[in-house]
């Protein structure tokens, strides 16, 4: 089975990438891939200068790998485990120690230091994991998931430690499926699908992509069947949803001039409008177009190419 | 800071370890029972009639301090690495500095000082049971350091096995050196050994007592003990380790410090039999390199980047895989048939040996390369010809005896069923021949279908790179 295919990109120094893409596109493999955790069967991957294949052992040195999940161990406090860490990233005596207090410090992790690691939450458990990933300083971090399944509050805070991550200069790799979260803080973003690359951009890059006309929400005054009657009538109109209330229809002139020709020949054809107002375009509807609207190759090409150019 | 000393993973599999419920359970448990033996042997001295309490104390001594040391503490480590596999943290110990040799070993050494904690508790009491009865303290402590020597084998057993996701192969590998030390090799091994070690100084008693006999007996059984463990745990780390991690060299050395310690036992007066021992160790190695899938890495060969202008024919012989275990096991089979030459004499049971099971190493790398060469499950597929053969060896040993067809011959053509008759002295020595044949015919099919493998190969060497990009 193939996992990622002729997937290809760069991402600059200090840049925060969103990986997107449906379950089972490639995320995970390709993030794997970069941690040097499997193998590609064929392409090659560069982090900081160093080529995943030749130089696994540097890449190591300089990534903060954060996985989706992760499973504790037992009879273990939180200071434990960050000090199992940092002692196996080759830190000593007291640089160890205050290495863990920064990490702990940072990740808002020293009000549990004793806590045993059994008793942790989903989302202390997750500050624990990004405390972990950030004890070697790596300059690339790959975060795979680490918001998923935490509550808000929970979710707000990590954001908040992966911005402070992003000012501070690191290239930080996110996935996730939450896009609106994604478009808060990230510079820019990767969408795949199937293991192939779909866009590559920024959120607004993607939002005014396929964006072949403008969205317009009515609610209708009464029994809504004549604005429908209305909508199959005018040529450079199309009916997206029908509510109960009334529906949604995508104009298809680019021009305001010519978009508001349209809506006030709606008025002025007696369509009892009661409101109507101009549909923003979602990231994820945005995202969920690209996918439709992707094509296959037209040639079939065996293997992965990921060139990170830090 | 002594801590700062130790292996990271070693600190931590103490820390849990020693909070572990088994331990605290288990050691409390043992606190207790030897109190009871205490009581025993001080009954015992009270009355009169003690031989029989005596012999019982014995008994009961020694089952309390074995049932931690060969039962609990190995068994511990049949989850060593399957709970971090499991929890998924063991990628995570990868990107830190720690290599899966080093995360088996300290999983190993935390379980070993666990052991010797044990042992430790037991010290005072053993002292206090010379005191009380007629117990020969050095002897005790003689066989307590046995059952410390085959705990640490019996654990790096389960720590390896615990690397296997399938159970079938956990299996296998647990009832192989089980096979290996109780059966017919074993007991050989262990008799040849106590004869050589014995026989070397005519002033030792065959009792356990003191002397250079024991002495070199004790540094013999440590030795192989000490390469035993090594190797399982090299195997352990194989398993977890990213592909980019070559554990085959490590492996192999290993294979030749075998190797080497046959002339130097000799050369310290041993008996030639150590050389046919030291033989058969080398055909299981020889079999463990030979069974592993060719994965063209790059990065593998880095680590010996300081060969220089050897590292070609360094990779030839050290690489995973099979394109160099079958050229590992060919210098390996010659090389031990050299120092038979040299120390001994190489007469024609001798030679067929080596024929024979060189052709058992090969033969499967010959069947799996005629049928699929780029096999992804080699090592499976290896074993199960081998298996095969073996089965089928012994179903027609079966039939020819029940039907007396009296046509043992034909097996010759299979050299595992040749090796297996030579070893139970059944075999003909006319089947050298066809042996021999055998071997060439795997030789040329290895040779013809393994071409490409060992120019990707030699490829592979002159492509590494030297130094790592600043």
């Amino acid at each position: 089975m193939q996992a990622v295919d002729s997937l290809s990109f760069d991402v600059e120094q200090g840049q925060v990438l969103g990986f997107v893409g449906a379950n089972g596109a490639g995320k995970t493999t390709t993030m794997r891939i970069m941690a040097t955790l499997e193998l590609p069967t064929s392409g090659s991957i560069e982090i900081c200068g160093f080529d995943v294949l030749n130089f696994p052992t540097e890449v190591r040195r300089c990534i903060g790998w954060m996985p989706d999940a992760f499973g504790g161990y037992e009879h273990m406090t939180v200071y434990e485990y960050l000090d199992f860490y940092a002692r196996a990233f080759g830190f000593k005596g007291a640089e160890r120690r205050s290495r863990i207090d920064e990490v702990m410090d940072f990740t808002d992790l020293v009000s549990i230091a004793e806590r045993q690691m059994a008793e942790l939450s989903k989302g202390m458990g997750q500050r624990l994991c990004l405390g972990r990933s950030l004890l070697n300083d790596p300059r690339v971090l790959i975060l795979d998931e680490p918001a998923s399944g935490l509550d808000p509050k929970a979710r707000v805070d990590l954001i908040r430690l992966i911005q402070l991550l992003a000012e501070d200069g690191k290239t930080i790799f996110i996935s996730s499926h939450i896009l609106s979260e994604l478009a808060e803080m990230c510079t820019s973003m990767l969408f795949i699908d199937n293991g192939r690359l779909v866009h590559h951009g920024s959120a607004e890059s993607l939002m005014s992509r396929h964006a072949d006309g403008v969205v317009v929400s009515v609610r209708i005054d009464g029994d809504p069947s004549g604005f429908y009657e209305w909508v199959l009538m005018n040529r450079g109109v199309e009916l997206l949803e029908e509510t109960r209330e009334g529906g949604r229809m995508v104009i298809k002139e680019d021009s305001t001039e010519l978009l508001n020709m349209q809506l006030r020949k709606m008025l002025s054809d007696g369509i009892a409008v009661a409101e109507f107002y101009r549909d923003r375009r979602t990231l994820e509807n945005a995202f969920v177009s690209i996918l439709s609207n992707s094509s296959p190759p037209p040639l079939p090409v065996i293997g992965m190419e990921v060139a990170d150019d830090l | 800071m002594i801590s700062d000393r130790l292996s990271p993973i070693l600190v931590k599999e103490l820390r849990q370890g020693l909070r572990s419920r088994v331990f605290e359970g288990s050691f409390l448990l043992l606190q207790v029972m030897m109190v009871f033996v205490l009581v025993i042997a001080l009954l015992a001295k009270s009355q009169r009639e003690s031989e029989v309490a005596e012999v019982f104390g014995q008994a009961i001594f020694w089952l309390i301090v074995g049932f931690p040391l060969m039962l609990i503490m190995p068994m511990r480590g049949c989850n060593a690495l399957r709970s971090e596999m499991d929890a998924r943290s063991l990628e995570l110990i990868f990107l830190t500095h720690l290599s899966a040799w080093r995360i088996v070993v300290g999983k190993w050494a935390a379980l070993f000082c666990q052991t010797c904690l044990f042992v430790c508790a037991v010290l005072p009491y053993a002292v206090l049971r010379y005191y009380l009865g007629s117990i020969e303290i050095q002897q005790d402590l003689i066989v307590l350091g046995w059952l410390l020597l085959a705990s640490a084998i019996f654990t790096a057993l389960t720590v390896c096995t615990s690397a296997f996701n399938s159970k079938i192969a956990r299996g296998m590998i647990f009832l192989f050196p089980l096979l290996l030390i109780f059966g017919p090799l074993g007991i050989g091994t262990f008799a040849t050994l106590y004869s050589f070690f014995y026989g070397h100084s005519s002033s030792v008693s065959p009792t356990f007592g003191p002397g250079s006999g024991m002495l070199y007996f004790g540094l013999g059984s440590l030795f192989y003990g000490g390469l035993t463990i090594a190797y399982l745990l090299e195997i352990g780390a194989e398993r977890i380790s990213p592909i980019s991690e070559n554990h085959a060299c490590r492996k192999r050395v290993i294979g030749i410090l075998v190797l080497l310690s046959g002339p130097v036992a000799v050369w310290m007066g041993a008996d030639t039999d150590i050389l046919i021992v030291n033989f058969l160790l080398l055909v299981a190695i020889c079999m463990d390199a030979t069974a592993c899938a060719w994965v063209p890495v790059p990065g593998l060969l880095r680590p010996l980047r300081w060969m220089k202008r050897l590292l070609k024919p360094g990779a030839a012989f050290s690489l995973p895989g099979w394109p160099s275990g079958v050229l590992y096991s060919v210098a390996m089979m010659t090389g031990s048939l050299m120092i038979i030459f040299l120390f001994d004499s190489v007469n024609n049971d001798v030679l067929a040996f080596h024929i024979s099971a060189l052709g058992t190493v090969l033969f499967p790398v010959a069947v799996i390369l005629a049928a699929r060469p780029r096999m992804r499950r080699f090592g499976t597929a290896y074993y199960v010809i081998q298996l095969a053969t073996v089965i089928l060896m012994m179903c027609w040993i079966v039939i020819d005896q029940l039907f007396d067809l009296r046509m043992i011959e034909v097996l010759s053509v299979l050299p595992q069923a040749t090796l297996f008759l030579q070893l139970m002295e059944e075999a003909d020595s006319s089947w050298m021949i066809v042996n021999l044949s055998v071997l060439v015919a795997v030789l040329l099919a290895i040779i013809v279908r393994g071409i490409p493998f060992w120019i990707e190969m030699k490829r592979m060497a002159l492509q590494t790179p030297r130094e790592a990009p600043v």
